[in-house]
Protein backbone atom coordinates (compact mmCIF):
# COMPACT_ATOMS: atom_id res chain seq x y z
CA UNK A 1 0.00 0.00 0.00
CA UNK A 2 1.28 3.44 -0.90
CA UNK A 3 1.72 5.72 2.10
CA UNK A 4 3.18 8.80 0.44
CA UNK A 5 3.43 9.56 -3.22
CA UNK A 6 5.13 12.49 -4.99
CA UNK A 7 4.26 13.01 -8.64
CA UNK A 8 6.39 15.52 -10.56
CA UNK A 9 6.56 17.88 -7.59
CA UNK A 10 8.05 21.36 -7.83
CA UNK A 11 8.50 23.74 -4.94
CA UNK A 12 10.11 27.13 -4.38
CA UNK A 13 10.12 29.32 -1.27
CA UNK A 14 9.67 32.67 -2.98
CA UNK A 15 8.16 33.78 -6.24
CA UNK A 16 11.49 34.91 -7.64
CA UNK A 17 13.62 32.17 -6.17
CA UNK A 18 15.01 29.09 -7.81
CA UNK A 19 12.99 25.93 -7.18
CA UNK A 20 14.21 23.86 -4.24
CA UNK A 21 12.36 20.74 -5.40
CA UNK A 22 12.69 19.95 -9.06
CA UNK A 23 10.29 17.51 -10.66
CA UNK A 24 10.48 14.98 -7.86
CA UNK A 25 8.59 11.71 -8.01
CA UNK A 26 8.81 9.02 -5.38
CA UNK A 27 6.65 6.49 -3.60
CA UNK A 28 7.01 5.36 -0.01
CA UNK A 29 5.09 2.25 0.94
CA UNK A 30 3.36 1.59 4.22
CA UNK A 31 5.67 0.04 6.78
CA UNK A 32 8.91 1.10 5.10
CA UNK A 33 11.83 2.70 6.96
CA UNK A 34 13.20 5.30 4.60
CA UNK A 35 16.12 7.64 5.05
CA UNK A 36 16.82 10.89 3.21
CA UNK A 37 20.45 11.94 2.88
CA UNK A 38 21.96 14.95 1.17
CA UNK A 39 24.06 17.98 1.90
CA UNK A 40 22.83 21.11 3.65
CA UNK A 41 20.46 22.87 1.30
CA UNK A 42 19.77 19.86 -0.93
CA UNK A 43 16.02 19.95 -0.21
CA UNK A 44 15.67 17.05 2.24
CA UNK A 45 13.81 18.99 4.92
CA UNK A 46 11.61 20.66 2.31
CA UNK A 47 10.60 17.20 1.08
CA UNK A 48 9.76 16.21 4.66
CA UNK A 49 7.56 19.28 5.06
CA UNK A 50 5.79 18.58 1.78
CA UNK A 51 4.88 15.16 3.14
CA UNK A 52 2.38 16.42 5.70
CA UNK A 53 1.19 19.55 4.01
CA UNK A 54 3.27 21.98 6.06
CA UNK A 55 4.44 23.08 2.62
CA UNK A 56 2.38 22.67 -0.51
CA UNK A 57 3.72 21.93 -4.00
CA UNK A 58 3.77 24.73 -6.59
CA UNK A 59 3.25 22.13 -9.28
CA UNK A 60 2.72 18.40 -9.24
CA UNK A 61 0.94 16.41 -6.59
CA UNK A 62 1.66 14.97 -3.16
CA UNK A 63 -0.75 12.33 -1.92
CA UNK A 64 -0.80 10.82 1.55
CA UNK A 65 -2.87 7.63 1.72
CA UNK A 66 -4.68 8.93 -1.35
CA UNK A 67 -5.45 12.34 0.21
CA UNK A 68 -4.13 15.19 -1.93
CA UNK A 69 -2.27 17.64 0.35
CA UNK A 70 -3.60 20.53 -1.76
CA UNK A 71 -7.16 19.72 -0.77
CA UNK A 72 -7.95 22.00 2.17
CA UNK A 73 -10.90 19.94 3.25
CA UNK A 74 -8.85 16.82 3.88
CA UNK A 75 -5.63 18.38 5.15
CA UNK A 76 -6.39 17.18 8.68
CA UNK A 77 -6.76 13.63 7.37
CA UNK A 78 -3.18 14.06 6.15
CA UNK A 79 -1.84 15.57 9.36
CA UNK A 80 -3.53 12.90 11.47
CA UNK A 81 -1.65 10.27 9.54
CA UNK A 82 1.75 11.92 9.32
CA UNK A 83 3.46 13.14 12.48
CA UNK A 84 6.69 15.08 12.47
CA UNK A 85 9.53 15.38 15.00
CA UNK A 86 11.90 18.29 14.54
CA UNK A 87 15.53 18.99 15.36
CA UNK A 88 15.58 21.05 18.51
CA UNK A 89 14.24 19.28 21.60
CA UNK A 90 13.69 22.61 23.34
CA UNK A 91 11.36 24.00 20.69
CA UNK A 92 8.77 21.27 20.72
CA UNK A 93 7.29 21.33 24.21
CA UNK A 94 3.99 23.12 24.49
CA UNK A 95 2.98 22.18 28.04
CA UNK A 96 4.75 22.24 31.38
CA UNK A 97 4.51 18.54 32.18
CA UNK A 98 5.01 15.52 29.96
CA UNK A 99 1.46 14.19 30.22
CA UNK A 100 -0.10 17.49 29.12
CA UNK A 101 2.36 17.83 26.31
CA UNK A 102 1.38 14.46 24.90
CA UNK A 103 -2.34 15.26 25.31
CA UNK A 104 -2.01 18.39 23.18
CA UNK A 105 -2.12 16.57 19.84
CA UNK A 106 -5.14 14.33 20.49
CA UNK A 107 -7.05 17.21 22.13
CA UNK A 108 -6.41 19.27 19.05
CA UNK A 109 -7.89 16.75 16.67
CA UNK A 110 -10.93 16.32 18.92
CA UNK A 111 -10.26 12.98 20.57
CA UNK A 112 -12.76 12.37 23.40
CA UNK A 113 -11.29 13.18 26.79
CA UNK A 114 -12.21 9.69 28.04
CA UNK A 115 -9.93 8.27 25.38
CA UNK A 116 -7.02 10.64 25.85
CA UNK A 117 -5.75 8.88 28.97
CA UNK A 118 -5.35 5.65 27.01
CA UNK A 119 -3.56 7.44 24.23
CA UNK A 120 -1.09 8.91 26.73
CA UNK A 121 -0.48 5.47 28.23
CA UNK A 122 0.13 4.02 24.82
CA UNK A 123 2.50 6.82 23.76
CA UNK A 124 4.48 6.66 27.01
CA UNK A 125 4.79 2.88 26.72
CA UNK A 126 5.97 3.04 23.13
CA UNK A 127 8.69 5.55 23.95
CA UNK A 128 9.65 3.99 27.27
CA UNK A 129 8.84 7.20 29.16
CA UNK A 130 6.23 5.94 31.67
CA UNK A 131 8.40 7.06 34.58
CA UNK A 132 8.29 10.67 33.46
CA UNK A 133 4.55 11.11 33.04
CA UNK A 134 4.33 13.92 35.59
CA UNK A 135 7.81 15.36 35.11
CA UNK A 136 8.32 18.95 34.00
CA UNK A 137 9.66 19.22 30.47
CA UNK A 138 12.67 21.30 31.37
CA UNK A 139 13.94 18.63 33.77
CA UNK A 140 14.38 16.09 30.97
CA UNK A 141 17.56 15.39 29.01
CA UNK A 142 17.66 16.07 25.28
CA UNK A 143 17.07 12.43 24.41
CA UNK A 144 14.13 12.27 26.80
CA UNK A 145 12.64 15.45 25.35
CA UNK A 146 12.85 14.02 21.85
CA UNK A 147 11.14 10.87 23.08
CA UNK A 148 8.35 13.04 24.48
CA UNK A 149 8.13 14.77 21.10
CA UNK A 150 7.77 11.34 19.48
CA UNK A 151 5.20 10.34 22.11
CA UNK A 152 3.23 13.50 21.30
CA UNK A 153 3.18 12.45 17.68
CA UNK A 154 2.23 8.86 18.53
CA UNK A 155 -0.74 10.02 20.56
CA UNK A 156 -2.51 11.01 17.37
CA UNK A 157 -1.99 7.40 16.19
CA UNK A 158 -0.17 8.30 12.98
CA UNK A 159 0.65 5.91 10.18
CA UNK A 160 3.85 7.74 9.32
CA UNK A 161 6.45 9.36 11.59
CA UNK A 162 8.91 11.80 10.03
CA UNK A 163 12.12 12.62 11.90
CA UNK A 164 13.76 15.76 10.60
CA UNK A 165 17.30 15.62 11.99
CA UNK A 166 15.74 14.68 15.30
CA UNK A 167 18.96 13.30 16.75
CA UNK A 168 21.41 15.98 15.66
CA UNK A 169 21.34 17.88 18.95
CA UNK A 170 21.60 14.79 21.14
CA UNK A 171 24.59 13.06 22.73
CA UNK A 172 25.44 9.44 21.94
CA UNK A 173 23.20 8.07 24.68
CA UNK A 174 20.26 10.27 23.66
CA UNK A 175 20.66 9.25 20.03
CA UNK A 176 20.64 5.59 20.94
CA UNK A 177 17.46 6.02 23.01
CA UNK A 178 15.63 7.75 20.21
CA UNK A 179 16.80 5.35 17.51
CA UNK A 180 15.78 2.28 19.46
CA UNK A 181 12.30 3.75 19.96
CA UNK A 182 12.09 4.48 16.24
CA UNK A 183 13.16 0.96 15.32
CA UNK A 184 10.50 -0.52 17.60
CA UNK A 185 7.81 1.68 16.05
CA UNK A 186 8.80 0.55 12.60
CA UNK A 187 8.58 -3.09 13.68
CA UNK A 188 5.01 -2.41 14.77
CA UNK A 189 4.18 -1.28 11.25
CA UNK A 190 4.61 2.48 11.42
CA UNK A 191 6.22 3.98 8.35
CA UNK A 192 9.37 5.89 9.32
CA UNK A 193 11.00 8.62 7.28
CA UNK A 194 14.23 9.92 8.70
CA UNK A 195 16.17 12.94 7.47
CA UNK A 196 19.69 12.84 8.82
CA UNK A 197 23.36 13.69 8.39
CA UNK A 198 24.50 10.62 10.29
CA UNK A 199 25.55 7.93 7.86
CA UNK A 200 25.38 5.24 10.52
CA UNK A 201 21.76 6.17 11.20
CA UNK A 202 20.99 5.82 7.51
CA UNK A 203 22.32 2.28 7.57
CA UNK A 204 19.35 1.29 9.78
CA UNK A 205 16.86 2.06 7.01
CA UNK A 206 15.33 -0.30 4.42
CA UNK A 207 15.86 2.25 1.72
CA UNK A 208 17.94 5.39 1.27
CA UNK A 209 17.25 8.32 -1.01
CA UNK A 210 20.17 10.63 -1.68
CA UNK A 211 18.83 14.05 -2.53
CA UNK A 212 20.76 16.65 -4.54
CA UNK A 213 19.33 19.88 -5.97
CA UNK A 214 15.81 18.84 -5.09
CA UNK A 215 15.97 15.61 -7.04
CA UNK A 216 16.74 12.00 -6.28
CA UNK A 217 20.42 11.48 -7.06
CA UNK A 218 20.71 7.93 -5.77
CA UNK A 219 18.35 5.37 -4.28
CA UNK A 220 18.77 1.88 -2.92
CA UNK A 221 19.35 -0.23 0.16
CA UNK A 222 22.09 0.95 2.54
CA UNK A 223 24.56 -1.61 1.21
CA UNK A 224 23.87 -0.51 -2.35
CA UNK A 225 24.25 3.16 -1.51
CA UNK A 226 27.41 2.73 0.55
CA UNK A 227 29.13 0.63 -2.10
CA UNK A 228 30.56 3.57 -3.96
CA UNK A 229 32.38 6.22 -1.92
CA UNK A 230 33.30 8.41 -4.90
CA UNK A 231 29.71 8.90 -5.96
CA UNK A 232 28.65 9.74 -2.40
CA UNK A 233 31.37 12.38 -2.12
CA UNK A 234 29.83 14.18 -5.10
CA UNK A 235 26.70 14.71 -3.03
CA UNK A 236 28.49 15.95 0.09
CA UNK A 237 28.25 12.59 1.82
CA UNK A 238 30.71 9.96 2.92
CA UNK A 239 30.77 6.33 3.96
CA UNK A 240 29.73 5.42 7.49
CA UNK A 241 32.94 5.13 9.48
CA UNK A 242 32.77 1.35 9.86
CA UNK A 243 32.18 0.93 6.11
CA UNK A 244 35.13 3.23 5.45
CA UNK A 245 37.41 1.20 7.70
CA UNK A 246 36.26 -2.08 6.15
CA UNK A 247 36.92 -0.71 2.67
CA UNK A 248 40.42 0.37 3.67
CA UNK A 249 41.17 -3.04 5.18
CA UNK A 250 39.99 -4.71 2.01
CA UNK A 251 42.20 -2.45 -0.07
CA UNK A 252 45.09 -3.65 2.04
CA UNK A 253 44.38 -7.23 1.10
CA UNK A 254 42.41 -8.41 4.11
CA UNK A 255 39.62 -10.86 3.25
CA UNK A 256 36.79 -8.86 4.78
CA UNK A 257 33.18 -8.38 3.70
CA UNK A 258 32.67 -5.22 1.69
CA UNK A 259 29.12 -4.48 2.80
CA UNK A 260 29.70 -3.68 6.46
CA UNK A 261 27.47 -0.90 7.76
CA UNK A 262 27.72 -0.74 11.54
CA UNK A 263 30.38 -0.83 14.23
CA UNK A 264 28.96 -4.12 15.55
CA UNK A 265 29.26 -5.74 12.14
CA UNK A 266 32.83 -4.52 11.78
CA UNK A 267 33.83 -5.84 15.21
CA UNK A 268 32.18 -9.17 14.46
CA UNK A 269 33.87 -9.45 11.08
CA UNK A 270 37.29 -8.59 12.51
CA UNK A 271 36.86 -11.20 15.23
CA UNK A 272 36.00 -13.84 12.62
CA UNK A 273 39.01 -12.84 10.61
CA UNK A 274 41.42 -13.25 13.51
CA UNK A 275 39.78 -16.42 14.78
CA UNK A 276 40.41 -18.17 11.48
CA UNK A 277 44.15 -17.90 11.83
CA UNK B 1 47.98 31.10 27.02
CA UNK B 2 47.90 28.29 29.50
CA UNK B 3 44.58 27.63 31.21
CA UNK B 4 44.63 26.34 34.78
CA UNK B 5 41.51 25.52 36.73
CA UNK B 6 41.69 24.35 40.33
CA UNK B 7 38.75 23.26 42.41
CA UNK B 8 36.34 25.34 40.39
CA UNK B 9 32.77 25.07 41.62
CA UNK B 10 29.59 26.67 40.38
CA UNK B 11 25.90 26.46 41.23
CA UNK B 12 23.05 27.96 39.22
CA UNK B 13 20.61 29.96 41.36
CA UNK B 14 23.08 29.59 44.20
CA UNK B 15 21.04 31.43 46.78
CA UNK B 16 17.70 29.91 45.86
CA UNK B 17 16.30 26.81 47.44
CA UNK B 18 16.29 24.95 44.12
CA UNK B 19 19.90 25.60 43.24
CA UNK B 20 21.70 23.22 40.97
CA UNK B 21 25.36 22.39 41.40
CA UNK B 22 26.84 22.40 37.90
CA UNK B 23 30.56 22.25 38.72
CA UNK B 24 31.87 20.29 41.68
CA UNK B 25 35.55 21.15 41.75
CA UNK B 26 37.02 21.14 38.27
CA UNK B 27 40.78 20.54 38.13
CA UNK B 28 42.14 20.93 34.64
CA UNK B 29 45.18 22.24 32.77
CA UNK B 30 45.00 23.14 29.09
CA UNK B 31 48.40 23.90 27.60
CA UNK B 32 49.08 26.45 24.90
CA UNK B 33 49.09 24.63 21.57
CA UNK B 34 46.60 21.95 22.58
CA UNK B 35 43.67 20.90 20.47
CA UNK B 36 41.76 20.00 23.55
CA UNK B 37 38.60 17.91 23.49
CA UNK B 38 35.95 18.10 26.21
CA UNK B 39 33.48 15.23 26.33
CA UNK B 40 30.81 14.13 28.78
CA UNK B 41 27.11 13.33 28.70
CA UNK B 42 24.46 16.03 28.68
CA UNK B 43 24.41 17.95 31.97
CA UNK B 44 27.95 16.97 32.99
CA UNK B 45 29.11 20.60 33.25
CA UNK B 46 30.97 21.06 29.97
CA UNK B 47 29.16 24.21 28.87
CA UNK B 48 29.20 25.77 32.32
CA UNK B 49 32.94 25.23 32.46
CA UNK B 50 33.79 26.76 29.10
CA UNK B 51 31.72 29.84 29.85
CA UNK B 52 34.11 30.52 32.71
CA UNK B 53 37.05 30.74 30.32
CA UNK B 54 36.23 34.22 29.09
CA UNK B 55 34.44 35.45 32.15
CA UNK B 56 30.90 35.01 30.88
CA UNK B 57 30.24 33.20 34.13
CA UNK B 58 31.79 34.65 37.23
CA UNK B 59 33.78 32.21 39.32
CA UNK B 60 31.97 31.36 42.56
CA UNK B 61 34.82 29.48 44.18
CA UNK B 62 38.15 28.08 43.13
CA UNK B 63 41.11 29.22 41.06
CA UNK B 64 41.01 29.93 37.35
CA UNK B 65 43.90 31.38 35.39
CA UNK B 66 43.72 32.03 31.68
CA UNK B 67 47.19 33.18 30.59
CA UNK B 68 47.93 36.26 32.63
CA UNK B 69 44.29 36.80 33.55
CA UNK B 70 43.30 35.74 37.03
CA UNK B 71 39.61 34.83 37.10
CA UNK B 72 39.73 33.16 40.52
CA UNK B 73 36.97 33.78 43.00
CA UNK B 74 37.47 36.93 45.01
CA UNK B 75 39.62 38.60 42.33
CA UNK B 76 37.97 41.75 41.03
CA UNK B 77 38.63 42.34 37.35
CA UNK B 78 37.81 45.70 35.89
CA UNK B 79 35.43 45.86 32.95
CA UNK B 80 38.18 46.82 30.50
CA UNK B 81 40.31 43.86 31.61
CA UNK B 82 37.40 41.47 31.02
CA UNK B 83 36.79 43.07 27.66
CA UNK B 84 40.39 42.46 26.66
CA UNK B 85 40.17 38.87 27.91
CA UNK B 86 37.10 38.32 25.75
CA UNK B 87 38.90 39.55 22.67
CA UNK B 88 41.68 37.04 23.36
CA UNK B 89 39.48 34.08 24.24
CA UNK B 90 36.96 33.64 21.43
CA UNK B 91 33.82 31.68 22.14
CA UNK B 92 31.81 29.97 19.41
CA UNK B 93 28.53 28.68 20.80
CA UNK B 94 26.41 25.81 19.54
CA UNK B 95 24.68 26.64 16.28
CA UNK B 96 26.39 30.06 16.17
CA UNK B 97 24.56 30.93 12.95
CA UNK B 98 21.47 31.63 15.06
CA UNK B 99 23.36 34.62 16.42
CA UNK B 100 23.87 36.33 13.08
CA UNK B 101 21.96 39.59 13.13
CA UNK B 102 23.32 42.26 10.80
CA UNK B 103 22.12 43.20 7.34
CA UNK B 104 25.34 42.26 5.60
CA UNK B 105 28.08 39.74 6.24
CA UNK B 106 30.54 42.63 6.52
CA UNK B 107 28.56 44.36 9.26
CA UNK B 108 28.09 41.13 11.16
CA UNK B 109 31.77 40.25 11.21
CA UNK B 110 32.84 43.86 11.85
CA UNK B 111 30.67 44.08 14.97
CA UNK B 112 33.27 42.29 17.09
CA UNK B 113 36.20 44.50 16.08
CA UNK B 114 34.25 47.72 16.48
CA UNK B 115 33.03 46.57 19.85
CA UNK B 116 36.42 45.48 21.20
CA UNK B 117 38.63 48.01 19.42
CA UNK B 118 36.64 51.25 19.11
CA UNK B 119 39.76 53.18 18.19
CA UNK B 120 40.27 51.22 14.95
CA UNK B 121 40.13 53.25 11.74
CA UNK B 122 37.78 52.04 9.03
CA UNK B 123 40.81 50.69 7.11
CA UNK B 124 41.83 48.63 10.12
CA UNK B 125 38.29 47.30 10.46
CA UNK B 126 38.27 46.42 6.74
CA UNK B 127 41.51 44.57 7.09
CA UNK B 128 40.38 42.64 10.16
CA UNK B 129 37.10 41.60 8.48
CA UNK B 130 38.89 40.58 5.31
CA UNK B 131 41.39 38.56 7.29
CA UNK B 132 38.70 36.80 9.34
CA UNK B 133 36.64 35.86 6.29
CA UNK B 134 39.77 34.56 4.54
CA UNK B 135 40.56 32.40 7.53
CA UNK B 136 37.20 30.66 7.31
CA UNK B 137 37.64 30.13 3.58
CA UNK B 138 35.12 32.69 2.31
CA UNK B 139 35.79 35.15 -0.50
CA UNK B 140 35.64 38.65 0.99
CA UNK B 141 34.62 40.48 -2.17
CA UNK B 142 32.05 37.95 -3.13
CA UNK B 143 30.34 37.71 0.22
CA UNK B 144 30.77 40.96 2.13
CA UNK B 145 27.61 42.66 0.88
CA UNK B 146 25.36 39.63 1.04
CA UNK B 147 22.77 39.19 3.73
CA UNK B 148 23.94 36.46 6.11
CA UNK B 149 20.45 35.00 5.91
CA UNK B 150 20.67 34.15 2.22
CA UNK B 151 23.71 31.93 2.74
CA UNK B 152 23.74 28.14 3.08
CA UNK B 153 23.93 26.53 6.51
CA UNK B 154 27.65 25.82 6.23
CA UNK B 155 28.45 29.35 5.04
CA UNK B 156 26.40 30.93 7.81
CA UNK B 157 28.36 28.97 10.37
CA UNK B 158 31.62 30.14 8.83
CA UNK B 159 30.50 33.76 8.93
CA UNK B 160 29.59 33.34 12.60
CA UNK B 161 33.03 31.90 13.34
CA UNK B 162 34.66 34.76 11.39
CA UNK B 163 32.78 37.12 13.70
CA UNK B 164 34.70 35.60 16.60
CA UNK B 165 38.07 35.32 14.81
CA UNK B 166 37.97 38.97 13.87
CA UNK B 167 39.42 40.01 17.23
CA UNK B 168 42.38 37.65 16.67
CA UNK B 169 41.77 35.47 19.72
CA UNK B 170 44.66 33.38 21.06
CA UNK B 171 42.33 30.77 22.44
CA UNK B 172 39.30 29.57 20.51
CA UNK B 173 36.59 27.68 22.36
CA UNK B 174 33.97 25.91 20.23
CA UNK B 175 30.84 24.18 21.51
CA UNK B 176 29.84 21.42 19.05
CA UNK B 177 31.31 23.28 16.07
CA UNK B 178 30.26 20.82 13.36
CA UNK B 179 26.87 19.63 14.66
CA UNK B 180 24.11 19.67 12.06
CA UNK B 181 26.40 19.92 9.02
CA UNK B 182 26.57 17.35 6.26
CA UNK B 183 29.58 14.97 6.36
CA UNK B 184 31.69 16.88 3.82
CA UNK B 185 30.80 20.17 5.48
CA UNK B 186 31.89 18.69 8.81
CA UNK B 187 35.19 17.54 7.42
CA UNK B 188 35.94 20.85 5.75
CA UNK B 189 35.04 22.94 8.78
CA UNK B 190 37.08 20.76 11.11
CA UNK B 191 40.09 21.04 8.81
CA UNK B 192 39.64 24.76 8.74
CA UNK B 193 39.48 24.96 12.54
CA UNK B 194 42.70 22.98 12.85
CA UNK B 195 44.34 25.22 10.24
CA UNK B 196 43.57 28.28 12.34
CA UNK B 197 46.49 27.26 14.50
CA UNK B 198 48.80 28.57 11.82
CA UNK B 199 47.42 32.05 12.50
CA UNK B 200 46.80 33.91 15.73
CA UNK B 201 44.90 31.07 17.39
CA UNK B 202 47.27 29.06 19.56
CA UNK B 203 44.92 26.86 21.50
CA UNK B 204 41.66 25.23 20.39
CA UNK B 205 39.15 23.84 22.88
CA UNK B 206 36.37 21.72 21.37
CA UNK B 207 33.30 20.47 23.19
CA UNK B 208 31.87 17.50 21.32
CA UNK B 209 29.44 14.61 21.58
CA UNK B 210 31.12 12.84 18.72
CA UNK B 211 33.83 10.58 20.10
CA UNK B 212 35.09 9.69 16.63
CA UNK B 213 35.61 13.36 15.92
CA UNK B 214 37.53 13.83 19.16
CA UNK B 215 39.82 10.85 18.48
CA UNK B 216 40.61 12.10 15.00
CA UNK B 217 41.36 15.70 15.93
CA UNK B 218 42.36 16.26 19.55
CA UNK B 219 45.72 15.65 21.19
CA UNK B 220 44.19 15.66 24.64
CA UNK B 221 40.76 14.91 26.05
CA UNK B 222 39.02 15.67 29.33
CA UNK B 223 35.98 13.69 30.43
CA UNK B 224 33.41 15.62 32.47
CA UNK B 225 31.10 13.76 34.82
CA UNK B 226 28.84 15.27 37.48
CA UNK B 227 30.61 18.61 37.30
CA UNK B 228 34.13 17.20 37.63
CA UNK B 229 36.96 16.24 35.35
CA UNK B 230 37.21 12.49 35.92
CA UNK B 231 39.72 11.65 33.20
CA UNK B 232 42.22 13.79 31.32
CA UNK B 233 44.68 12.22 28.94
CA UNK B 234 45.52 11.49 25.30
CA UNK B 235 42.63 9.99 23.30
CA UNK B 236 44.60 6.75 23.18
CA UNK B 237 44.80 6.40 26.95
CA UNK B 238 41.24 7.57 27.48
CA UNK B 239 39.70 5.07 25.08
CA UNK B 240 41.91 2.26 26.38
CA UNK B 241 40.00 2.57 29.61
CA UNK B 242 36.71 1.01 28.58
CA UNK B 243 35.30 0.11 32.00
CA UNK B 244 35.85 3.56 33.40
CA UNK B 245 34.33 5.27 30.36
CA UNK B 246 31.22 3.15 30.64
CA UNK B 247 30.73 4.25 34.22
CA UNK B 248 30.67 7.84 32.94
CA UNK B 249 27.89 6.97 30.50
CA UNK B 250 30.08 7.38 27.47
CA UNK B 251 30.37 4.99 24.58
CA UNK B 252 33.43 4.22 22.52
CA UNK B 253 34.60 5.32 19.08
CA UNK B 254 34.12 2.53 16.52
CA UNK B 255 37.84 1.81 16.38
CA UNK B 256 38.01 1.39 20.16
CA UNK B 257 34.94 -0.87 20.14
CA UNK B 258 36.60 -3.18 17.62
CA UNK B 259 39.92 -3.16 19.48
CA UNK B 260 38.06 -4.12 22.60
CA UNK B 261 36.29 -7.06 20.94
CA UNK B 262 39.56 -8.31 19.49
CA UNK B 263 41.20 -8.08 22.89
CA UNK B 264 38.64 -10.52 24.24
CA UNK B 265 39.97 -13.00 21.68
CA UNK B 266 43.51 -12.36 22.81
CA UNK B 267 44.40 -10.17 19.83
CA UNK B 268 46.12 -7.01 21.05
CA UNK B 269 46.04 -4.03 18.69
CA UNK B 270 48.17 -1.07 19.66
CA UNK B 271 46.51 1.98 18.13
CA UNK B 272 45.75 5.60 18.87
CA UNK B 273 42.22 4.91 17.52
CA UNK B 274 42.45 7.25 14.55
CA UNK B 275 40.92 5.45 11.57
CA UNK B 276 44.13 5.50 9.51
CA UNK B 277 46.28 4.28 12.39
CA UNK B 278 43.74 1.60 13.28
CA UNK B 279 43.66 0.26 9.72
CA UNK B 280 47.46 0.20 9.59
CA UNK B 281 47.76 -1.74 12.84
CA UNK B 282 45.02 -4.23 12.01
CA UNK B 283 46.72 -4.97 8.70
CA UNK B 284 50.06 -5.42 10.46
CA UNK B 285 48.62 -7.69 13.13
CA UNK B 286 46.87 -9.79 10.48
CA UNK B 287 49.94 -10.21 8.33
CA UNK B 288 52.14 -11.06 11.31
CA UNK B 289 49.92 -13.89 12.42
Amino acid sequence: MEAIKFENVYFKYGQNEAPVINNLSLTINKGEYVCMLGKNGSGKSTIARLMNGLLLPNAGKVTVFDYDTLNKETIFEVRKRVGMVFQNPDNQMVATIVEDDIAFGPENIGVKSSEIGERIDFALDATNMQKYRFTAGQKLSGGQKQRVAIAGVLAILPEVVILDESTSMLDAVGRKEVLSVVKELNKKGITVISVTHYMDEASLADKIYVIADGQIAMQGTPSEIFKDASELTKYGLELPKSTYIATKLKENGLPIRGDILTGEELAEELCKLFQKI
Amino acid sequence: MQIISKDLTFAYNKKAEFNRQALNGVDLVIEEGDVFGIIGHTGSGKSTFIQHLNGLIKTQSGTLKVGSYDLSSGVKNKANVLKQLRSEVGMVFQYPEYQLFAETVYEDVAFGVRNFFPSYTSEQVDEAVQNALNQVGLDYNEIKNKSPFELSGGQKRRVAIAGVLVTKPKVLVLDEPVAGLDPQGKKQLMKLILNLKQNSVKTVVIVSHDLDEVTENCNKVAVFYNGKVVMCDTPKNIFNNVKELESYKLGLPITAKCTQELKKLGVEIDTNYKASDFVENIVRAYKNK
